[in-house]
């Protein structure tokens, strides 16, 4: 029976698969949702960052912005107070603004031409000839100079033609179209060597442009400004505004400035073209300088028509993740590791017990009890102290009981096996005797009834014909009465007849006389008819001598027509008559003939019938002699019948008993045969110990 | 003028008393075995031999029946046919009547009534009984050219 078993089933294999495997599942499912968490929340909090970031540069900017605005909206307010057209204290006030101010490089203020009408004076005490520009009009611009001796230099603005003179035409533009003194901040440029940006803010008086004032402001602060911020988030930070850079933290390709550079020449032309798309939703994209996925995130500056655009690489947050991941796995493919040999070394050791009882009972199955072919191992596996040992020790104990059981079943076996045969020969015997006398019994039974049928149906018949020869008697008797008085009224009826048929004879003859005569009649009376005719034609040939003559004609003529007629009828009515008597005459005699024929029928009858009543009055007395003995019989048969049926059913009982005890002494049999079969399987020690020597015999 | 009936197919006809000898029983014939179909043959009145003519076949086409009631009328015709002799010829008929008084000359003319062959017919008139021809028996033995074909000493010489 011994059945090689598979890895998968077996005690190692199912613990590994029912154990382990789940185990690491488990540990594998947690990792991976920590994981997918912890990628979640890094990219939430990256989004966060960068939102962050952009707002702080954007606060930033617009902080600056709002300042330096705010110092060229100080200028103007003073200008259109009262200082316009007041050169030299606009000179000093604009000095003044420009020593309490560090942050800014350069004030100025510039009047249309002659709009203080003040030109033509040129050069005076407090207004120097380079606060003037072309034709004597006020264009001064006061920047710092680190040559002159109070570290301030005044000189005339540059005339502003072209996109270079933007500051100066931008706001003049807009405060003629609106009417209102519109602040602008110009896109950084180069003004005489320095990257500067114009804060500039229109001058209007009694509703005329008159002017600009404005603020310049060096474009390093901010950049250093911006740098700081773009290390804390490790992101890079661009400004723009009018289609070029004002500010970036990084580099261009090739290590090109990006400052005062066109944004549509520069590399990151198509991310700008981005941010109408996007809006203020970040987006991810390929960098076209770094070469790599990037987060973006746009910003408008509200003072100044800025946008910032904030970049920071995908890879800065997936970095860390990755780190954390990877570091889950790792610990819990340890685990796994460690718990799958810690099982694998518990398992081994039951399952080699588990193999040794295995044997044992595979052994005993096989019908081997003697114990000589036990291994090593299983001696082994009964050393121990857990379950698994228990049940080998239970083994060898098992196989020990068995041996005496069996033993004592042998015995057994032989001795049941010869009572159960003698049974058997003895319920065959007796099965056969109770067939043979049941099936006798069955035939006499059989025998009986038909008998006793007979018998009922005999007594029946007799009963039958007997009532009947008693009706037969009594008609018998009624009918020779009747028949006497026919026998007499028919005599009489014969004579009658004779008489009639002579009778008739005779009016026959008188018949055939009257035919006679009245052929006479009729041939006289055609002839008169005739001569009455031929007369009257003589009588009117005659003339008016032949008229009387002529009516005696016709009164003959019609006398002959009526006699004709007559006579006709009475011969008609005679042959008629002859006919019926012809016909009574004939029918009368062969009556006669059959009434003398009845009569004689009749009175044989009658002696007959006196014959048969004599007989049956003579039969009654047999009849009731052979009924009586017909029921004595009947009654007899009835009872043997019952008596028979009684020993049949009997013997059909006994029949069955012997069949049934047949069929069990023969189950008996092969119950015995059976067992038998089955303690042979069992070999036990002294029969091993005796097929050794017969093997080496 | 005095005319006797007579009824061949429900129809009745009228023969003037002049033209008529006498009225005979029917006696047995000898049949002609040739001429037309209304000449029977011969018959013996008083040892004279007369031709017997059939009244039915000439006015119905058809023989007449033998009955009690049929007669020989045996009647006496003026025709030229005979070298403007009279001579006797026996009519076979269904019945007769009469004789009666009867007036044929006021009956008119019928129209439709005038074609050939039927000379023999004469005016139609109506009494109580209902209609009545009169018979030109003369005409009867004029009209048809089968019995002039006869050899007349079957006529003259008896």
């Amino acid at each position: 029976m011994s059945r090689a078993v598979t890895f998968r089933k077996s005690l190692l294999g199912r613990s590994l698969l029912l154990g382990v495997l789940p185990a690491a599942a488990v540990v594998f499912v947690i990792v991976g949702i920590n994981s997918f968490r912890a990628w979640n929340n890094v990219n939430a909090r990256f989004e966060t960052d960068l939102r962050a970031a952009t707002e702080l540069a954007v606060g930033e900017i617009d902080l600056r912005n709002q300042r330096n605005i705010d110092m060229a909206r100080i200028l103007v307010a003073s200008q259109e107070a009262a200082m316009f057209g007041r050169r030299a204290e606009t000179l000093d006030m604009l000095e003044n603004v420009l020593r309490s101010n560090p942050s800014i490089c350069g004030t100025y203020v510039a009047y249309e031409p002659d709009a203080d009408g003040a030109d033509a004076l040129g050069a005076q005490e407090g207004v120097p000839a380079n606060a003037l520009g072309a034709g004597g009009r006020f264009f001064a611009y006061v920047k710092r100079d680190a040559k002159s001796p109070d570290g301030i230099q005044i000189e005339p603005l540059v005339e502003p033609v072209g996109e270079d003179g933007l500051w100066y035409l931008l706001p003049k533009e807009r405060a003629q179209r609106s009417g209102v003194a519109d602040p602008v901040i110009t896109k950084p440029y180069n003004y005489r060597g320095a990257d500067i940006i114009e804060h500039v803010v229109p001058i209007v008086v009694k509703g005329k442009f008159v002017g600009v004032a404005g603020v310049d402001v060096a474009l390093t602060g901010l950049q250093e400004r911006l740098k700081d911020i773009s290390q804390r988030l490790g992101a890079d930070v661009f400004i723009e505004t009018r289609g070029y850079f004002v500010a970036a933290t990084t580099d261009g390709e090739k290590g090109t400035s990006l400052r005062t550079t066109r944004v549509a020449e520069s590399l990151l032309s198509p991310v700008f073209r981005d941010i109408v798309v996007h809006g203020s939703r970040p987006w991810e994209a390929i960098d076209p300088i770094l070469h790599e996925e990037c987060v973006y995130l746009a910003a408008t500056v509200p003072t100044g028509e800025w946008r910032v655009l904030v970049r920071k690489p995908t890879r800065v947050a997936t970095e860390a993740v990755t780190t954390t991941i990877i570091g889950n796995v790792r610990t819990a493919v340890i685990g796994v590791v460690v718990i799958l040999v810690l099982l694998s070394v518990g398992a081994v050791s039951i399952s080699r017990r588990v193999r040794a009882a295995k044997g044992i009972a595979e052994r005993i199955a096989g019908g081997d009890l003697s114990g000589g072919s036990a291994t090593a191992l299983e001696s082994k596996a009964a050393t121990g102290a857990d379950e698994s040992a228990e049940l080998v020790r239970a083994m060898h104990q098992m196989n020990d009981e068995l041996v005496s059981i069996v033993s004592a079943v042998r015995g057994a076996c032989v001795r049941l096996a010869a009572t159960s045969a003698q049974l058997a020969a003895t319920s065959h015997e007796q099965r056969a005797t109770v067939g043979a006398f049941g099936e006798s019994t069955s035939q006499i039974a059989a025998a009986i009834r038909e008998i006793s049928a007979t018998g009922i149906a005999l007594q029946r018949t007799i009963e039958s014909v007997d009532a009947g020869a008693r009706r037969a008697s009594e008609s018998a008797a009624k009918g020779r009465t009747r028949l006497d008085s026919v026998a007499s009224s028919m005599s009489r009826l014969d004579v009658a007849t004779s008489e009639i048929a002579g009778r008739l004879e005779i009016i026959a003859e008188k018949a055939a006389a009257i035919g006679t005569v009245v052929v006479t009649i009729t041939k006289v009376a055609e002839q008169t008819n005739l001569l009455s005719v031929n007369a009257a034609i003589e009588a009117e040939k005659a003339g008016d001598a032949g008229l009387g003559f002529l009516v005696v004609a016709r009164e003959i003529r019609r006398l002959a027509d009526q006699t004709a007629g007559a006579s006709l009828d009475i011969e008609r009515i005679v042959g008629q008559m002859q006919s019926s008597v012809t016909a009574g005459v004939e029918e009368m005699s062969r009556f006669t003939g059959e009434m003398r024929t009845g009569t004689g029928d009749v009175q044989q009858i009658v002696g007959d019938l006196g014959g048969i009543i004599a007989q049956i009055d003579a039969s009654f007395a047999s009849f009731g002699e052979v009924r009586s003995g017909m029921t004595t019989q009947a009654m007899g048969v009835s009872q043997i019948e019952q008596a028979v049926m009684q020993v049949a059913a009997g013997a059909q009982q006994s029949s069955r008993s012997a069949v049934e005890f047949g069929r069990v002494a023969d189950e008996l049999a092969h119950a015995v045969a059976v067992l038998q079969d089955a303690a042979a399987r069992f070999k036990l020690r002294e029969e091993s110990a005796a097929t050794t020597e017969e093997g080496a015999a | 003028m005095h005319v006797l009936f007579t009824i061949v197919n429900e129809r009745r006809f009228a023969i003037d008393c002049a033209e008529i000898i006498e009225v005979l029983p029917v006696v047995s014939h000898r049949p002609a075995g040739t001429g037309p179909a209304w000449l029977l043959g011969l018959i013996n009145v008083r040892g004279e031999l007369l031709p017997l003519v059939d009244l039915s076949v000439i006015v119905d086409g058809k023989p007449t029946q033998p009955k009690l009631a049929s007669r020989i009328v045996v009647l006496r015709l003026e025709t030229e046919l005979f070298s403007s002799q009279a001579t006797k010829v026996g009519l076979l008929v269904p019945e007769i009547a009469g004789p009666v008084m009867r007036d044929f000359d006021a009956a008119g003319v019928h129209a439709g009534f005038a074609f050939t062959g039927g000379s023999h017919l004469g005016p139609t008139i109506a009494d109580e009984d209902g209609m009545v021809q009169l018979l030109r028996c003369r005409r009867i033995l004029e009209g048809d050219a089968a019995l002039r074909q006869l050899p007349a000493t079957a006529w003259e010489q008896p």
